[in-house]
């Protein structure tokens, strides 16, 4: 009976284990199949950014950059386009890439070969002032981080640690806007702009995003968890109201502070609707404006579009690589989805 | 406390400098007029790609040319973003100096008192004499002409053009661009064919974008109107409208493809169409772009010619300063001389402005490099203007969706697509 | 004695100290968040036409925007992208989350790649996707056709998925009002999934690891199996997590412009306006051809009206179901 009993046991958990094992290759095989979903996209930028134009409009398309190369007459190679194939010659008529030299080689002589085509983002570069772009969206971040860390832990630190008179209405107030979807004050904001003078300043894309109720919000969570003990001897201390901020609350946020940091980053760079109307010339056109205008002109082409996208992208998918943890977290706590 | 107040402070300055840094570098849009006695202008376009460049290379000439006038050029990317940018700017009451405008806009911009009358610089010391003035292509300054004043210029004007693939064309036995209706469809049908024998079309007759602007010019070329005489109803659902819609339909969709944008110039380039129209300004993008020898033609003919206009004038903002005006105004007659606008027209492919750009060697040595351009240009005697109203142009659009769309897509036949094109046409002209 | 003394009395803190940590964040919220969101309001009752306010109309662009045919249209446009973002994303992100919750090995690469979507601007996205959907060159029609499927035209299809599916099968008629979001809306409604999907799956994924696991194995003890498990133990548990979910992804949902302005079109929100969604309309009326503000404005508080009160219906209806 119990020798029964343990085969039973073996043969029911041996059973379980290959059950359970094929659930995970499924398991596994659903993921695989979600995550070249969300790879292919970005192979598919970077692979278009680095081929050639006439790639571009080869059907079936190239997962791999590549192009013809063919011998010249010394014995270096050059990229070509093939203009005419004679299959019962066996010979095809190709044309370099740089210069009109039309030939006709043996179609063996013609060789596929992979290549990236950097100078597409040279070019790309240069096609737009995608310079002047960057340096907008990196002032105006740097800008709005400052503004947002500082008037954030001022009034959290207000919010949070003091009595003052219809303290809990204002911060209800505070809270209730933040429910206010960011296009139904766009047209009276663009008046506003309009009437302070502001309209195509850095001041727009700027000051209205100094202060962040969200960051003022998380903050104060977090400063009331901040034992009052602390606070008694640190006043005891001699320390004054401002001091305790200073020194004591902010070292202990610092994981908070942080989070408020990335969110505004990341909301900051790819933010595009307030730039889109508050802007109109390139010297303040931040990065996300200027690509889309880019990616609208007429006779942009697609390797080109896809070069501007990819570097327009970079500086955060890299930062996010070195430091996903907290980027995750951050945007998790958030509620930005961008 | 005490040290309390002095952090207080150390942080207000903080927040003050950082403040005053941000006023201090944000002076964007260049509105600071530096004293050295240049004239600082902002001239908004929607010129992208080939055209931009064009563009920018004039300007830069020209500022090099005037030592106290400096044309700073900024482009909207397309049409529709520099209409939503000066209409914006415009209630912000901070205009740019000079742009490009559609017909219509400026008939808005008039309304608004923010377009300046071009007819004082016209008739002033820096004028044109009314033989300059006889030099440009018919219709172009009545155009822009509202109640006795001039308030555009003639800037960037395109034709229509038929594009043909020589080599595709030899390979079906024709020798010429068709020209008249009924060679167009004849040649359309020749030209759609299965080159390899997999039993599947690899060239295609034709291939067009959805544009009211084709069918306008079909419209027209089968004698039908695009409105009523005195402008206050539809006129394209007539049987001549409908016919020209069918026509359409037919080349485009039986041997032909539709394609969003200026894709199906592309497919032209890589061989794969035998015709397309397009404007001549296609040729600025397709330029160095295509392998095989391709030539211009004028549009085919049917009961008449016709050939519409496309493209917008300049307007000067009445808002600005007295010396930007008049600096603008320098650019503009700059512009539009015979040697500038046949140099842009060589670039670019817009029909040069003035009659006597034609005859300059910059012309002729184009017209020699590419193929019944000449003839193209020809059109520009007997091309039309389409109406100019802010009603049509609000308009305009039901024409393109609910009229071109919905018949090229297949979701209505031609005769229930302009008849409800005109309905909502109708409803915007009784505004 | 003064108010101040009074105050302090009460063990208040002096008004001004407070005052001057609050001012800095109070006044950029005053001027850019309270009088805005108030002048929106306004606005809506005045007629204003390039920046000119011409006159006080009452509730007459509110009678017109109910008889706009395009706003109705742009209303049931949006309707229908939330309908197909939501459910799709909810769906999705939780099942990737329960699976990656099964103590699989590399979490933290699958995380990290299903959440890379969201640090890349929606910009660069749409114009990626954009030409994945290429109609001729694009590597969506590439892959169908390889799988033996026919090409499409993706955003330049304007006709409805149901109506496309009943030709397809071989239908010849099929009525008019049911015809369905147009592909092109599809296409776009694709995109938002995947852009949004990894945020979901980390909040799911963080809401699961709340659960404790002596629930799961008390469930197991009396005898359920997986399915019984979750629909037991972890979907009732998880309910506060799914309704944040919910909440926020339609709400972020009714506010999409940015993907519409860069993959439709031209004209955007194209092909035959069948793209054009609520916040592109309000756009499009504000600053463009006429420039006609207060219309606008009518239109953004009709949008904001939509929100709030759905906000707080779902809030009641699924309050009712939730476990805290």
């Amino acid at each position: 009976m119990e020798q029964t009993a343990t085969l039973h046991d073996r043969e029911l958990n041996a059973g379980y284990r290959m059950k359970r094992s094929a659930g995970m290759a499924a398991v596994y095989a659903a993921l695989v199949v979600g995550v070249a979903l969300m790879i292919v996209p970005f192979w598919w930028m970077i692979s278009t950014s680095l081929k050639s134009p006439l790639e571009i409009l080869a059907f079936p398309p190239t997962w791999i950059p590549t192009g013809h190369f063919a011998e010249r007459a010394d014995g270096t190679w050059e990229e070509v386009y093939i203009v005419s194939q004679d299959e019962t010659a066996g010979t095809v008529d190709v044309r370099s890439l740089d210069g009109d030299l039309e030939r006709t080689v043996a179609a063996s002589a013609v060789v596929d070969r992979i290549r990236f085509r950097f100078r597409n983002y040279a070019e790309a570069w240069s096609q737009a002032p995608f310079a002047r772009y960057y340096f907008n969206t990196i002032l105006i971040t740097v800008f709005v981080v400052m503004g947002v860390l500082v008037t954030s832990s001022l009034a959290a630190y207000a919010f949070a640690r003091m009595k003052f008179w219809g303290r809990d209405n204002i911060f209800l107030i505070f809270l209730s806007m933040m429910m206010v979807p960011q296009p139904v004050y766009l047209v009276p904001s663009y008046i506003i702009l309009v009437k302070l003078g502001w309209i195509d300043t850095y001041q727009a894309l700027i000051i209205p995003w100094f202060a962040h109720i969200f960051s003022i919000f998380l903050l104060r969570q977090h400063f009331k968890t901040i034992p009052n003990d602390l606070y008694d001897a640190a006043i005891i201390d001699g320390c004054s109201r401002f001091a305790f901020l200073w020194r004591v609350i902010l070292p202990l946020s610092k994981a908070v502070l942080v989070a408020v940091v990335i969110f505004t980053i990341v909301g900051t760079w790819n933010s595009f609707l307030w730039p889109l109307v508050m802007t109109n010339t390139p010297e303040v056109r931040p990065l996300q404006v200027g690509l889309a205008r880019f990616s609208q002109e007429q006779g942009t082409s697609h390797e080109l579009m896809m070069a501007a996208a990819a570097f327009s992208v970079a500086p955060l998918i890299v930062a996010y690589f070195f430091a996903q943890k907290q980027i995750i977290q951050s945007m998790a706590t958030s509620g930005l989805k961008g | 406390m005490k040290h309390g107040l002095k952090k207080h402070k150390l942080l207000w300055v903080l927040l003050a400098t950082s403040i005053l840094a941000v006023s201090v570098v944000g002076c964007g849009g260049g509105n600071e007029d530096a004293a050295d006695g240049v004239t600082r202008l902002q001239f908004w376009h929607a010129m992208g790609g080939p055209l931009g460049d064009a563009l920018d290379a004039l300007v830069a000439e020209f500022n090099e040319n005037h030592s106290d006038i400096e044309i700073q050029s900024i482009s909207m990317g397309r049409y529709q973003a520099l209409s939503q940018k000066i209409m914006a700017s415009v209630a912000a009451n901070q205009p740019p100096d000079l742009a490009q405008v559609y017909e219509a806009w400026t008939e808005n911009l008039i309304e608004n008192g923010s377009a300046e009358s071009l007819s004082g610089y016209v008739n002033g010391p820096n004028g044109l004499s009314q033989e300059e003035l006889d030099d440009f292509i018919p219709g172009m300054i009545a155009n822009s002409t509202w109640g006795g004043e001039i308030y555009s210029f003639p800037f960037n004007k395109s034709v229509r053009a038929l594009y043909w693939n020589k080599g595709a064309f030899a390979e079906v036995g024709l020798e010429r661009a068709p020209t008249n209706w009924d060679e167009y469809l004849a040649y359309v049908k020749k030209l759609t064919r299965d080159t390899d024998g997999d039993g599947e079309i690899d060239q295609w007759g034709t291939a067009g974008q959805i544009s009211a602007w084709m069918f306008e010019n079909l419209l027209v070329q089968n004698g039908g109107e695009i409105l009523t005489d005195d402008g206050t109803h539809a006129a394209f659902d007539s049987p001549e409208g409908i016919q020209a819609l069918e026509f359409m339909v037919e080349l485009l969709t039986e041997y032909g493809k539709v394609t969003s944008g200026y894709e199906y110039q592309n497919d032209f380039q890589a061989g794969k169409i035998g015709m397309i129209e397009g404007s001549t300004v296609s040729l600025a993008f397709m330029e160095g772009k295509y392998t095989f020898d391709m030539a211009l033609a004028p549009l085919p003919e049917n009961k008449e010619k016709a050939s519409f206009f496309a493209g917008t004038n300049v307007v000067i903002f009445a808002d600005s300063p007295d010396e930007k005006k008049a600096a603008a105004w320098e650019f503009v007659k700059w512009f539009t001389s015979p040697e500038i606008t046949a140099r842009w027209a060589a670039m670019t492919g817009y029909a040069p402005v003035r009659r006597s750009a034609m005859d300059l060697p910059i012309m002729q040595e184009r017209f020699a490099e590419v193929e019944g351009l000449d003839s193209v240009f020809a059109q520009l005697d007997y091309a039309a203007f389409e109406p100019r109203s802010a009603a049509w142009y609000a308009g305009r659009k039901y024409l393109e969706e609910t009229g071109v769309e919905a018949a090229l897509r297949k979701q209505m036949i031609p005769s229930d697509a302009l008849a409800a094109a005109a309905r909502a046409v109708n409803a915007e002209l009784a505004q | 004695m003064t108010w101040l003394e009074t105050l302090r009395r009460k063990k208040f803190m002096d008004p001004l100290t407070a005052a001057f940590y609050l001012v800095p964040a109070a006044v950029v919220v005053m001027v850019f968040r309270m009088v805005p969101i108030a002048s929106a309001f306004v606005l809506s009752f005045f007629d204003v036409k390039m920046g000119r306010i011409r006159g006080f109309v009452g509730l007459a662009q509110y009678f017109k925007l109910f008889q706009d045919p395009t706003f109705f249209n742009s209303l049931g446009t949006t309707a229908y992208y939330v309908v197909g973002v939501v459910p799709a994303s909810l769906f999705l992100s939780l099942l990737a989350a329960v699976l990656l919750n099964k103590k699989i090995r590399a979490l933290g690469f699958y995380r990290t790649v299903f959440f890379l979507p969201v640090v890349t601007s929606l910009v660069a996205i749409s114009m990626v996707w954009k030409w994945i959907f290429h109609p001729r060159l694009g590597l969506l029609n590439y892959v169908f056709e390889v799988l033996g499927g026919n090409a499409m035209l993706w955003l330049e299809e304007p006709r409805g998925i149901f109506e496309m599916m009943a030709s397809g099968l071989g239908w010849a008629w099929w009525p008019d009002g049911l015809s369905g979001p147009s592909l092109a809306l599809i296409a776009v409604i694709i995109v938002a999934i995947w852009r949004g999907i990894g945020y979901n799956i980390v909040i799911f994924l963080a809401g699961l690891q709340n659960i404790p696991d002596q629930y799961y194995e008390a469930a197991r003890i009396d005898g359920a199996n997986s399915r019984g498990v979750f629909w037991r133990v972890t979907w009732p548990l998880l309910s506060p997590t799914t309704f944040y979910v919910l909440l926020s992804t339609t709400i972020t949902s009714f506010q999409v412009f940015t993907q519409i302005y860069l993959m439709t079109g031209p004209p955007v929100g194209g092909p035959m306006g069948t793209t054009k969604v609520i916040v592109y309309y309000l756009f499009e009326k504000g600053f463009d051809a006429g420039g006609n503000m207060g219309y606008a404005s009518a239109v953004a508080l009709v949008l904001f009206l939509i929100i709030l009160s759905l906000t707080l219906v779902q809030r009641r209806l699924v309050e009712s179901r939730v476990y805290y």
